[in-house]
């Protein structure tokens, strides 16, 4: 018999740590397990083990995964990191990869907080070494306390790209180019938006901020920008970028790109979870009701990955879903969970009021038509934008077929780089929103796992599924 | 590409044997961070397309850091330094196993 | 309502080489409708193998049908490639099936012996042998040989060719010779009409067609319902394994392994009666990832990479079934598994026969209502 849980957590970010700690100090058994090898998720990376310098630099945004760690060792959740979960099934079976060895494990119910990831935007040049996402340098300022050094441009767009702007400057470092695809003036569609989040001034204060800092080191800020190219043979050397009408060419060691965050859908896409369009933000995430339970009785989504509304947030969705699951194992009753519920609903709410104003201001303005045609799409195996349409051209309408012709979602990341831009092209070319050229269909494993790994599983073979290799061939 | 932002902090160093070559890293990070650190830019030449490829996105998502890590191709970005670790890049075409 | 001369209903494989077919041997304005639903998938799960090697033990028609087939592989696969400039990766490496034991080598020659008999009957040869460990060992000298494995079948007359890109090779082809291939597009009925032509009705509209050919896989049921017929197939799955690539050690392919000439390792055997579901299942991939390590030992430090499950058109002999609607005989339909194997013969034979240039005997024995008596 496998080992068995009443919950399993998978993430141990924000969202992951408080549902946790709130299963766990209700005295119901929880595992969280954590591809990481410490907790606090990306956003609270090693937080632990910060040096006062990064955490003064860093600021209280990222102090507060200190209490929320505290809070969780001292819970009495079970966690296991360096874990690489592999499988997730409906019926709460889950496959993971630890130090070597494959196993699968059970429980009641499995709470997936698996996160956000940055939108992979394909650009021409964006495979050269030297070009990453604006999230990597930070991580790697978190756990390797680095910093990029030499011609350092950033490029996209976002909010979250002007504050890794503001933390570089706060850093000392000189920022070569700042280069924003959003049009100079709010569209009135964030204008609309504007009157809840006045609600929240300390937050639009922050923002104000952050543009000082970036005016204040005289770092040279363009928006609007668009054609954004990384060139360079070998390593990326300069970007060029079309700045109101007049292309200009920046030296550049690192080009840092940021075009805003994405739930990180493939966990609930292998689960088989019933997934939803979002067309402002363009991106999928999972259906789920106000507990966060995805269309499986014992599969929860928490956190950004159910769709991406921040840190704070992710905590308190975490801890409303450790409360229904603590109802249904009937630890407390439907009132308790209410009035436990009430205050995080009240704090979400509270949280969620600039959200609409951001949301629209830098809603991602994708048109797979601008993508150019040199433009490796597929970093895995080498497909380019021309060859989409090609395949578009010869009838390819969806994003499986679409793989099976061109191999394109076909490599080791299994699309996560590549499949939602594929999407975006294939829709331009057939006039068609990209939520209809379908999604991506994930099979196991959800990571790389050893052949050795899976073949010394202790798993039971049954006589159907036993190999027989002349079964077809009797005939 | 990258410095250590306090130059004055001391960090735990560990030997591991990087394509061949005994040298010490970084502890206490992953091991895409660590060569990072010491200037190692490059993770591995792309199967596909023969290309050098740097880290993406240092959170398991690009695998662009992916490499020989005790002899299993790993995200180096999920692998944390440890003495004695065998590393292998293949950078060179002639000695490219896995291309 | 828009009008074709050939409409052909599945966009798979045998649909699309049928239709290919169609177009070279002059049948007029021919349309293909392809769901690209991601389900079923059977031409887009398959293993990719291009074999006749222990096919139809109890069917000497079928052995020599299969046979037929790949002999015209290479020079098909040839011309394709000219035609297209697609590379769809064949190679005529030959094939084999290994034995871990004693028993099981015994088997295989058990298996040579019946299709020797059948082949005979129909005055055809049968090249396949046993061949030792060590013989095995020294064809494929770049990787070990596990020690479990005995010996194998094998014949140097078949191949292995990458399915997917036959797929969309056979696609392009025909859309190169002026047939229209229409992806996302689905019937809903088949309405024959008095004067024996066909109506189609679809989600784009409806069709008028003197000659069509149901190839919609477990899907052709629901069209063929309506006009009383039911073919006798059932859904049998496959389960297939990818890992990431390594450098290429393995050129034949054996029948649960072999090496793509991009270096991934496709695994896999299973042969479930799942009804239509395609997921994949820890069980299979455990028991296939043993037996591709136990051939192998070098696959045991290579990464599994990938998974699908795809569900094969199985008929209660294996042999495919072609057969006109005895009460609508301007109506075909094709059901069938091994579709990459069988590929060339729905251009040099199929189509000729729906156009009535080929009334060769063979096709004949492949009528739905064989199993009707």
């Amino acid at each position: 018999m496998s080992r068995c849980y009443d919950v399993i957590v998978v993430g141990a970010g924000p969202a992951g740590l408080s549902a946790a700690s709130c299963l766990g100090e209700m005295g119901i058994t929880t595992l969280v397990l954590d591809e990481q090898h410490r907790v606090g998720g990306q956003i609270y990376r090693r937080v632990e083990k910060s040096s006062p310098a990064t955490r003064k630099i860093m600021g209280e945004e990222y102090t507060r995964g200190l209490d929320l760690a505290d809070r969780f060792h001292k819970s009495g959740a079970e966690y296991e990191g360096g874990a690489t979960v592999w499988n997730v099934t409906p019926d709460g079976r889950l496959a993971y990869s630890r130090a070597g060895k494959s196993q699968e494990i059970h429980a009641g119910y499995i709470i997936i907080a698996t996160g956000a990831m940055e939108r992979p935007h394909p650009l021409p040049g964006w495979n050269l070494p030297g070009v990453m996402g604006a999230g990597a340098a930070n991580n790697l300022a978190k756990e390797a306390g680095l910093v990029p050094d030499g011609q350092v441009v950033l490029a996209g767009s976002g909010p979250l790209l002007l504050l890794e702007a503001s933390l570089l400057i706060s850093k000392g470092v000189k920022i070569a180019a700042l280069l924003e695809t959003t049009t100079k003036l709010p569209s009135p569609q964030a204008l609309k938006h504007m009157p809840a989040a006045l609600k929240r001034t300390d937050f639009l204060l922050k923002g104000l901020g952050m543009l000082r800092e970036i005016k204040k080191a005289g770092t040279p800020y363009h928006k609007g920008v668009s054609e954004i190219k990384a060139l360079g043979n070998g390593k990326v050397t300069s970007v060029e970028a079309n700045i109101g009408g007049k292309v200009e060419v920046f030296p550049a060691d690192l080009l840092l790109l940021h075009f805003g965050v994405i739930p990180n859908t493939h966990i609930f896409r292998l689960a088989g979870c019933a997934m939803k369009w979002n067309s402002l933000q363009r991106y999928w995430y999972p259906q789920t009701d106000t507990w966060g339970r995805t269309n499986f009785e014992k599969i929860f989504a928490a956190g950004d990955g159910a769709g991406v509304s921040g840190a704070l947030a992710a905590e308190y969705k975490g801890e409303i879903s450790a409360l229904e699951i603590a109802r249904c194992l009937g630890i407390i009753p439907d009132y308790e969970r209410d009035s436990l519920a009430a205050p995080l609903r009240a704090n979400l709410m509270r949280d969620h009021w600039p959200r609409p104003f951001i949301d629209a201001l830098y809603a991602p303005h994708i048109n797979g038509s601008h993508f150019a045609d040199e433009t490796v799409l597929c970093r895995c195996e080498n497909i380019k934008v021309a060859d989409i349409r090609q395949a578009v051209k010869e009838g390819v309408r969806e994003v499986n077929e679409m793989k099976i012709v061109t191999r394109c979602g076909m490599g080791p990341c299994q699309g996560r780089m590549c499949g939602p831009a594929v999407a975006e092209v294939i829709a331009a070319e057939l006039h068609i929103s990209p939520e209809k050229t379908g999604l991506l269909t994930i099979r196991p494993p959800l990571k790389p796992v050893p052949l050795a790994e899976i073949a010394e599983m202790e798993i039971e073979v049954s006589a159907q599924t036993q190999a027989d290799l002349f079964k077809n061939m009797k005939k | 590409m990258f410095k250590q932002q306090n130059e004055q902090e001391q960090r735990e160093m560990v030997s591991v044997t990087l394509d061949g070559q005994t040298l010490k890293i970084p502890a206490g990070m992953s091991v895409t961070a660590a060569l990072l650190a010491i200037g190692k830019t490059v993770s591995r030449i792309s199967p596909s397309s023969h290309k050098p490829c740097s880290p993406h996105c240092l959170m398991g998502v690009c695998f662009e850091c992916l490499m020989e890590i005790d002899g299993i191709q790993r995200q180096g970005c999920l692998v944390e330094v440890q003495e004695g670790l065998i590393i292998n890049r293949r950078l060179n075409a002639d000695e490219g196993e896995r291309s | 309502m828009a009008s074709a001369d050939v409409i052909i209903i599945g966009g798979g494989i045998s649909g699309a080489a049928t239709a290919l077919g169609l177009v070279e041997a002059g049948a007029g304005k021919v349309l293909v409708f392809d769901e690209q639903l991601p389900s079923q998938r059977l031409s887009r799960g398959n293993f990719g193998l291009t074999w006749f090697m222990c096919k139809g033990a109890n069917n000497p028609v079928y052995a020599s049908w299969c046979r037929m087939a790949t002999r015209q592989w290479p020079e098909f696969a040839a011309r394709l490639e000219e035609e297209t400039g697609y590379d769809i990766e064949l190679e005529w490496t030959g094939g084999a099936i290994h034995a871990f034991g004693e028993e099981q080598c015994r088997a295989h020659e058990q298996s040579i012996a019946t299709l020797k008999a059948a082949c005979a009957k129909v005055d055809l040869d049968y090249p396949v042998s046993v061949l030792s460990r060590d013989e095995f060992a020294r064809m494929v000298p770049d990787i070990e040989v596990g020690p479990d494995v005995t010996g194998v079948m094998y014949t140097a007359d078949q191949g292995h060719v990458n399915p997917l890109k036959l797929l969309a090779a056979v696609r392009c082809a025909f859309q190169q010779k002026g047939g229209k291939y229409s992806g996302g597009h689905s019937v809903s009925a088949v309405v024959p009409e008095n004067d024996g032509s066909i109506t189609v009705k679809t989600s784009k509209g409806t069709y008028h067609c003197a000659k069509l050919i149901i190839a919609a896989g477990h899907g052709s049921q629901r069209l063929l319902k309506p006009l009383g017929y039911t073919l006798n197939i059932y859904p049998q799955r496959g389960q297939l394994m990818v890992t990431e690539r390594y450098k290429r050690v393995l050129k034949i392919p054996v029948l649960c392994t072999r090496q793509t000439p991009d270096g991934t390792f496709i695994i896999g055997l299973s042969t479930e009666d799942t009804a239509l579901d395609s997921g994949v299942t820890l069980p299979a991939m455990k028991n296939q990832a043993d037996n591709a390590v136990r051939l192998f030992p070098l696959l045991r430090k290579l990464n599994w990479v990938r998974s699908w499950g795809a569900i094969r058109v199985m008929t209660p002999d294996g042999a495919p079934i072609y057969s006109r609607l005895p009460e609508h005989q301007n109506i075909t339909v094709l059901a069938l598994h091994s579709a990459v194997s069988l590929a060339p013969l729905k251009i040099s034979r199929i189509a000729p026969w729906i156009l009535g240039k080929d009334e060769a005997s063979q096709i004949s024995h492949f009528s739905n209502e064989r199993f009707n008596v």
